[in-house]
């Protein structure tokens, strides 16, 4: 029982962050129908962000180093937007120059990221090392208890954001009609670069939080972790941000049940087989609907 | 003149789908562009919309240039356009499609007179504010449609085929609400398939065919137009 527990609990925290960077694409997809490749690249440019100033201007207070994270990488996002995807847009040419050019700029922030960083595993600074609370027969260490407790906080905040505030519900009208929204006169180049400042500070924390769990970093960690979230929000239905969430969970806990009780290396292999599973069974996943074609 | 339209040419790809459209707008009154299917009348309603941008012409609006400006500059310059089709918000309320509506009204004064005015014209939908704006019927939708646009106070309310796929009765309806609107001081430019509601309620209007205008008149004049009643009104 106690082993199914800690499963579980491993599960839940490594899903949180799955769920975060999913949002991240799914958020992206339901406005402009692109999948945004640079999420997972904004993960991993957050972590070293965050890596880089702990060891050098920051030092010493988290809080600090999280609070400026957060903003470079919320300007990152509008700044990929600004740069790579709006001229595209606006020329009107098809989505798939938007998603090379995505993948352009995850390259682009890889290649500057190891070239910076270096490609060797290093210490990552984390809360409360060390220090474990048993639940149940779960040890789960607090940084386990706070990933968890942030991310219901966060998807509380984004519930609240979209349903009341006025530019959360313009990213909800984006996505219901683009062009009503270009006649309605709402100010939608600036909402959608607000859309990848969203997805990039989810991305950030969620890279963190990571590398904080990891107690490390490596230049690896994006697209591990990039790859698995964008498997998640396939199988939550992409364009559904509750789906995205959903997905996290479901795969992270799967994949933890698989190490588990089976083998680690099988686990790696998880998120792919369900992956492909969805996508011959039901490829507009589990919260997705069928595409409904605007004329 | 509110609108005056010179020599306007739009393409989609390489289509040519309006050939030099000149016209103008009274402050004040309706005017009806009629055609049928494929005349240029969508084209015309976006590229003064603002969602295409015209190869060649001008497009002056209330003294002012607005043909590069973008869709959010000319609304609020105080010209809008309630698309064909409806195009309202589904997964939201009557409610959160209205302040869409009112996006770029930053007063809330202003924004609750507005959200007044339009529940006085619209009662209908007065009391279905927290409902689904997907689950509308066909004419609440075009009401809630036309509602939006009129958030935004405009000058002149720009409507593309506000008939589609409503009954008789309904269409009548929504024609004496367009009517009523324009008594309230809005300037209408209407562009319907509809030729016989859209001519009944026009003090001008104009026949758009293969992108260029080939009738033009009062609304009366247009109606007794022999061409016309064979071509559009089917007699």
């Amino acid at each position: 029982m106690s082993k199914f527990l800690q499963i579980l609990v491993n599960g839940i925290s490594l899903g949180s962050i799955y769920a975060l960077t999913a949002i991240g694409y799914s958020l992206i997809y339901s406005i402009l129908q692109l999948i945004n490749m640079s999420n997972a690249a904004v993960f991993l440019t957050s972590a070293v962000i965050f890596y880089a100033l702990y060891s050098s201007i920051t030092a010493g207070s988290v809080a600090l180093t999280f609070i400026l994270t957060l903003i470079a990488a919320g300007a990152l996002g509008y700044v990929i937007e600004f740069i790579a995807i709006r001229p595209i847009r606006e020329k009107g040419d098809s989505n798939t120059y938007a998603l090379i050019s995505s993948i352009g700029v995850k390259t682009i922030l890889e290649q500057l990221c190891q070239g910076t960083f270096g490609s060797e595993i290093k210490p990552f600074p984390t809360l409360l090392a060390g220090k474990y609370i048993n639940l149940a027969g779960a040890r789960t260490s607090a940084i386990q208890i706070i990933i968890i407790v942030v991310t219901l906080v966060i998807l509380l905040g984004m519930t609240w954001f979209t349903q009341h505030n006025r530019v959360g519900r313009g990213l909800r009208a984006l996505s219901q009609n683009l062009n009503a929204c270009h006649l309605m006169g709402m100010p939608v180049n600036t909402l959608i670069g607000l859309s990848f400042t969203v997805g990039s500070m989810l991305a950030a924390v969620s890279g963190v939080a990571y590398c904080m769990y990891l107690s490390s970093i490596s230049i690896s960690v994006g697209s591990a972790i990039g790859n698995k979230a964008f498997a998640a929000t396939v199988l939550g239905g992409i364009g559904e941000l509750k789906g995205a969430v959903i997905g996290g969970y479901i795969l992270a806990i799967a994949e933890n049940f698989v190490s588990g009780y089976w083998s680690m290396s099988a686990s790696n292999f998880i998120s792919f087989a369900i992956l492909i599973l969805v996508l011959i069974i039901k490829p507009t996943g589990i919260f997705g609907k069928k595409e409904q074609k605007k004329v | 003149m509110l609108l005056e339209v010179n020599n306007l040419h739009t393409y989609y790809g390489n289509i040519k789908a309006l050939r030099g459209v000149s016209f103008n707008v009274k402050e004040g009154e309706i005017l009806s562009f009629i055609g049928a299917n494929g005349a240029g009348k969508s084209t015309l309603m976006n590229t003064l919309s603002g969602t295409l941008k015209p190869r060649e012409g001008q497009i002056i609006f209330n003294g002012v240039d607005i043909t590069k400006m973008t869709p959010r500059d000319r609304v609020k310059q105080g010209i809008i356009l309630c698309p064909e089709g409806r195009q309202i918000f589904p997964k939201f309320t009557v409610e959160e499609n209205l302040l869409m509506g009112a996006y770029t009204e930053k007063d809330k004064a202003n924004q609750k007179a507005n959200y007044e005015k339009v529940f006085e014209l619209f009662p209908q939908i007065k009391d279905r504010q927290k409902q689904m704006a997907g689950t509308l019927s066909g004419g609440e939708q075009q009401m809630l449609a036309i509602g939006r646009a009129l958030m935004e106070n405009p000058k002149m309310l720009m409507l593309d085929e506000p008939s589609l796929g409503l009954s008789p009765i309904l269409v009548e309806q929504i024609f004496g609400l367009i009517e009523e609107i324009n008594k309230q001081g809005t300037t209408i430019l209407l562009v319907e398939q509809n030729a016989m509601a859209a001519l009944d309620i026009a003090d001008r209007a104009y026949a758009l065919e293969t992108g260029e205008i080939v009738i033009e008149g009062t609304g009366k004049e247009l109606l007794n137009n022999d061409v016309i009643i064979k071509t559009y009104l089917g007699a």
